[in-house]
C-alpha cells in the first residue's frame, strides 16, 4: 500500500485528485436523490443529455465549450419536467414515465449522432469516460500552465455543489423528509425540486470527459446508499458519502493498476463503490445484515434458553427437585436438550447429578422471575377479558420482555394476586436488601 | 433514392439480409410488448433497465472463460448476469431500508462499471477484436444475421409460449399475490419464472438494438396499450401490436427510406404510437377528457345564463316579457359582448330568443333553466333540512352540483324531502310538470 502511494507520479495524482472530486460531487447530491426517491433521476439526465450535447457540438464544432454545458443543461432541466408532465397526466405510472421519457432522447441523440456527417461524437466515451487522458488536456492562461483543465472544471463543480447544499441545508432537508411541511413553512418544494435536478445535470454534464455518464449515475448513488445505510443523520450521511466518493476514485485507481493498467479505471471506480456498498449492507453496525442476524440469532438463543428454565420449573412446580433428563426429552428434542444443558451448566444455572438436573440457586430465581411474569402477565390479560383459553400464547411470547417494573405494576394493579386464571401458584420473590 | 428498386431489392437474394432485420425487429417488438405489459403492471418496468446493464459483465465473462464469441453463449451469459442482478436489485430492496429505485441505479452501474472493467481487461489482453461485444451494447439491427434471428424466433417463440401457458398464473401474480397464494399458486417460483423470461426478451434484444433502447421498447408499447383498455388480454394484444409494428416501421424506414440505425427509429416509432395513444384513446386519451371538461364548463355556462334569464323573469313574476340586457347583465363577470355573443348561439340553438338588447327565453330554455334552477333549490333545501347545514352556507355548494346532478337523483332527492314547496332562503322550487309558469 505505501510503496503504490510513493511510486505515484503527477499525472496519476491527478487522475485521483479529479476522480475524487467528480465522485465527491456526486456523492453530496446523491444523498438527496436518494432520500427523495429520485434515484433514477441520475440515470434518465445522463443518458436524456445527448441530443443536448449532439446539438452543442453541432453548433460550435467542439465537444469542450461552454456551449455544451447549456444544451445539456436545458435538457437536463426538461427531462424532469416531461417526466413529471407524463406522470401528472395520470396515464403513466412514475417508472414507466422515467424510463420513456429518457430513452426516447436517448434515441433521439443516437439518431442525431449517426445521420448528422460532420458531427463526430465518439459515443462510447460519452458514455463510460476515459479519465485516463483528463491530466494531459491543460489549462494554459497566458502561457503559464495551471494543471489539467478538468481539474478546475470539477473542482467548480464541486464547490457549486458543496455551496448549494450548505446553502439550502434546511430547505433540501425540510423538502426531503416532507414536502408538504415544507410547503406549509413557504420553503417552496418545486423550486427546490428544480434547483436540485438543474444541479444534477450540471454535475452530470461536467463529469462525462472525466469519468463518462453511466459511472456518474453509480456515483450518485452507492455512495449515498452506502452512507445511508450506515447513519439516520443527515449531516453524517453527506460527509460520508464524500469520504466515501474519495475512497471511490483512490480505490479505483488502485485497482485498475492492479489489473494491469489497461482497464477502465472509471469502470474500476463504479466497482470500488459496489464494493463499498456491499461492505456497508453487510456490516454497518445498525442496519447491516450480519449484525443483524447475530442480534436475531442470539435472541433466538435467548428464547430458547429461557423456555428451558421455564419448562423445568413446571415440571417440578416450584420445589426444584432433580428432573430426569428423559423428561426433558419429551418437551424438546434430544440433541437439543443435551446442547442446552451443557450451555447452562456453563454459565452455573444447572446442576447434573447421573441421568437428571437441577436448577441452581441462581438459575431457579431466574425461572421464578419468568414464571412470575408470565403468570402475572396471563392475569392482566383475564382482568382485561380475555377469556382463558387465550392466554397462555399471548403469554409465551412476551414473558421474555417483561421488566421488574412492569410486573411490580401488574401486581399492584391485580393487588398481588397469589394465582393465575388457571389456578397456578404466582411465584413470590422476595427483593434484596 | 429509387423506392421501387429498394422495394424489389427486398424481395430478391440480396435482400435476405434486410428480410431477417425486419422479422427480427417484429418479433422482438412483439416478445418486449408482450413481456412488458407484465412488467409495467408490476411496477417493474425499470427493472428491465437494471438487467440490460447487468448483462455486460455476463458477456465478458462467459468471453474470458470460453474464448468464443458464440451468440447463443453470449446470451447465457447474459442470462445469468442479468438474472442475478434482478435478483441483487429484490434482494437489496428486502433486506435493506433502501428504496427500489436506489437499488436499480446502484446495481445498473455497479455491474456495468464491472462489465467496463472486464471489457477493458479484455482488449488489453489482445484477445482479438471485440465487435461482437460491443454491438451487444449498442445493438446491430440492421446487421442481423440469419442465425441471429434463428435465435431470436426461437426465444420470442418460447416466451410466447410460457406466456399463453401461464397466462392464468401470470395475471393472478401480476394484480394479487396474496390471494394467487391463498388459491395455492407457488408465487415465488411465478415470481422468478417471470422475472426469468423479463431478463430473457431483454437478452435477446440486446443484440438488436442496444441496451437503453431495449428498456424503451419494454416500457413504451405496454405504455401505450394501457391508454386503450382496461383488460389484460386486450391490452397484451395491443402492446405486442405496437410493438411489431414499431419493429416493423422502424426497420423500413431505417433500411429503405433514411440510412438510420434501426433501433433508435425503432424506438422513435414507439414513441409516437405512445403519443398517439395519450391523446386520441378513448375514455382515458387527452383529448377526450378536454373534450369531457370542456363541454361540462360549456353546459355550466349555458345554464347559468338560462338561469339568469329566468330569475329576472321569476322576480317580475312573467316569464314571457323580453327581459332588456342591463337587468342580467349584473349576473355575470364576463365582458357585455361576450355575453352577446353567447345569447346570439342560444338563440341559434333555440334555447332563448335574442333580439338586440333584450332577451327571453323559449319553452324549451324555459324549461332547462327551471331544472337547473330546481335542483339547485332542492339541494338547498336538502343541506338545510337533513345536514344541519346553515342557510348561508348552502348557496355555493348547490351552484355547483345544479350542472350535475342527474335527474333520477333529483327526483329521489325530492322524494326524500317530501316534495318541498320552498328553499331555504323561502323561494319557491319549481315543480316539473310547469306549474309555476303563468303563461
Amino acid at each position: 500500500m505505501l510503496s503504490f502511494f510513493s511510486q505515484l507520479q503527477s499525472h496519476e495524482i491527478w487522475i485521483m485528485v479529479i476522480g475524487a472530486l467528480v465522485c465527491s460531487s456526486c456523492g453530496l447530491i446523491g444523498c438527496f436523490l436518494i432520500l427523495r426517491k429520485l434515484a433514477l433521476m441520475g440515470d434518465a439526465i445522463s443518458h436524456a443529455v445527448l441530443p443536448g450535447i449532439v446539438l452543442a457540438v453541432m453548433m460550435t464544432g467542439s465537444l469542450s465549450s461552454w456551449a455544451v454545458f447549456i444544451g445539456a443543461g436545458i435538457i437536463g432541466v426538461l427531462t424532469p419536467f416531461l417526466i413529471d408532465t407524463l406522470q401528472r397526466s395520470g396515464r403513466v405510472q412514475e417508472d414507466a414515465s422515467i424510463g420513456a421519457v429518457f430513452t426516447v432522447l436517448f434515441a433521439i441523440g443516437v439518431i442525431m449522432v449517426t445521420s448528422i456527417p460532420h458531427v463526430h461524437i465518439d459515443v462510447e466515451c460519452v458514455l463510460y469516460g476515459e479519465i485516463v487522458w483528463t491530466p494531459y488536456d491543460r489549462l494554459i492562461i497566458g502561457g503559464s500552465d495551471f494543471g489539467p483543465q478538468a481539474f478546475w472544471v470539477t473542482g467548480t463543480i464541486f464547490l457549486l455543489n458543496l455551496a448549494f447544499v450548505t446553502f439550502f441545508y434546511k430547505e433540501l432537508k425540510v423538502c426531503s423528509f416532507d414536502s408538504q411541511l415544507a410547503a406549509a413553512m413557504g420553503f417552496r418544494p418545486k423550486l427546490m425540486h428544480y434547483l436540485l435536478m438543474a444541479v444534477v445535470s450540471i454535475t452530470t454534464i461536467s463529469s462525462f470527459e472525466s469519468v463518462g455518464a453511466i459511472i456518474v449515475v453509480g456515483m450518485f448513488i452507492a455512495p449515498g446508499a452506502a452512507a445511508y445505510l450506515l447513519t439516520d443523520n443527515l449531516a453524517t450521511m453527506l460527509a460520508l458519502s464524500v469520504v466515501g466518493g474519495i475512497l471511490c476514485s483512490v480505490g479505483g485507481y488502485g485497482l485498475a493498476i492492479l489489473l494491469g493498467g489497461g482497464v477502465s479505471v472509471s469502470g474500476s471506480m463504479a466497482t470500488v463503490a459496489g464494493i463499498l456498498f456491499v461492505l456497508s449492507l453487510f456490516f454497518s453496525p445498525k442496519y447491516g445484515l450480519v449484525f443483524r442476524f447475530l442480534r436475531r440469532s442470539r435472541l433466538r438463543s435467548r428464547l430458547q434458553k429461557e423456555h428451558f428454565y421455564i419448562d423445568i420449573y413446571r415440571i417440578t412446580e416450584g420445589e426444584n427437585t432433580w428432573v430426569p433428563i428423559l423428561d426433558l426429552q419429551k418437551i424438546n428434542q434430544r440433541k437439543k436438550t443435551f446442547d442446552l444443558i451443557q450451555e447452562m451448566m456453563l454459565a452455573g444455572m444447572l446442576e447434573k447429578e447421573e441421568e437428571s438436573v437441577r436448577l441452581s440457586e441462581k438459575g431457579f430465581l431466574h425461572a421464578q422471575k419468568l414464571i412470575r411474569a408470565h403468570r402475572l402477565w396471563e392475569s392482566y390479560m383475564h382482568k382485561l377479558g380475555l377469556p382463558e383459553d387465550h392466554l397462555h400464547r399471548s403469554a409465551d411470547d412476551v414473558e421474555h420482555f417483561i421488566s421488574p417494573q412492569l410486573c411490580q405494576e401488574m401486581a399492584k394493579d391485580l393487588d398481588y394476586p397469589r394465582q393465575d386464571p388457571h389456578g397456578k401458584p404466582i411465584p413470590l420473590i422476595e427483593e434484596k436488601g | 433514392m429509387d423506392w421501387k428498386n429498394e422495394i424489389l431489392l427486398f424481395f430478391t437474394n440480396e435482400g435476405m439480409n434486410r428480410r431477417m432485420v425486419l422479422i427480427g425487429s417484429i418479433l422482438l417488438g412483439c416478445a418486449s410488448g408482450i413481456i412488458g405489459t407484465f412488467a409495467l403492471l408490476r411496477r417493474q418496468s425499470l427493472l428491465g433497465d437494471a438487467m440490460a446493464h447487468a448483462a455486460l459483465p455476463g458477456v465478458c465473462l462467459m468471453f474470458l472463460i470460453t474464448g468464443l464469441k458464440d451468440p447463443f453463449l453470449f446470451l447465457i451469459g447474459a442470462c445469468i448476469s442479468g438474472f442475478t442482478g434482478a435478483l441483487c436489485v429484490i434482494g437489496i430492496t428486502r433486506y435493506s431500508r433502501l428504496k427500489n429505485d436506489t437499488a436499480i441505479g446502484l446495481v445498473l452501474s455497479v455491474f456495468f462499471g464491472v462489465g467496463i472493467v472486464l471489457l477493458t481487461y479484455i482488449q488489453q489482453s489482445g484477445a482479438g477484436n471485440q465487435a461482437g461485444l460491443n454491438t451487444f451494447l449498442f445493438g446491430k439491427a440492421a446487421s442481423l444475421l440469419q442465425e441471429d434471428v434463428r435465435v431470436m424466433v426461437t426465444m420470442c417463440g418460447l416466451i410466447i409460449f410460457f406466456i399463453v401457458l401461464f397466462y392464468k398464473e401470470f395475471k393472478i401474480l401480476s394484480f394479487d399475490p396474496n390471494f394467487g397464494a391463498s388459491l395455492g399458486f407457488s408465487i415465488k417460483f411465478l415470481d422468478v419464472f417471470l422475472t426469468s423470461l423479463v431478463v430473457l426478451t431483454v437478452m435477446v434484444g440486446l443484440q438488436a438494438v442496444g441496451v437503453v433502447l431495449m428498456v424503451a421498447m419494454i416500457i413504451i408499447p405496454p405504455a401505450a396499450a394501457r391508454q386503450w383498455t382496461e383488460k389484460l388480454e386486450r391490452m397484451i394484444i395491443i402492446s405486442a401490436f405496437i410493438g411489431a409494428l414499431s419493429g416493423a416501421l422502424g426497420a423500413i424506414l431505417s433500411t429503405l427510406i433514411i440510412k438510420m440505425p434501426t433501433g433508435p427509429v425503432m424506438v422513435l416509432v414507439a414513441a409516437f404510437f405512445l403519443g398517439l395513444s395519450l391523446f386520441f384513446a378513448p375514455n382515458r386519451g387527452l383529448l377526450f377528457s378536454w373534450y369531457r371538461r370542456w363541454s361540462q364548463k360549456r353546459k355550466t355556462r349555458i345554464e347559468n345564463i338560462l338561469k339568469a334569464i329566468y330569475k329576472v323573469g321569476e322576480n317580475s313574476q312573467n316569464y314571457e316579457r323580453f327581459i332588456p340586457l342591463n337587468e342580467i347583465k349584473g349576473y355575470f363577470s364576463a365582458p357585455l359582448w361576450l355575453l352577446r355573443l353567447r345569447l346570439r348561439i342560444l338563440h341559434l340553438t333555440a334555447l332563448v330568443e335574442y333580439h338586440p338588447q333584450e332577451v327571453r327565453l323559449t319553452s324549451v330554455g324555459f324549461e332547462q333553466a327551471k331544472n337547473t334552477v330546481r335542483k339547485h333549490r332542492l339541494w338547498e333545501a336538502y343541506l338545510s333540512n337533513a345536514m344541519d347545514i346553515p342557510h348561508d352556507h348552502v348557496h355555493r355548494d348547490a351552484e355547483e352540483v345544479e350542472h350535475i346532478f342527474s335527474p333520477e337523483l333529483t327526483s329521489r332527492l325530492e322524494e326524500y324531502l317530501d316534495s318541498p314547496e320552498h328553499d331555504p332562503h323561502g323561494k319557491s322550487i319549481p315543480n316539473v310538470n310547469g306549474n309555476n309558469c303563468n303563461s
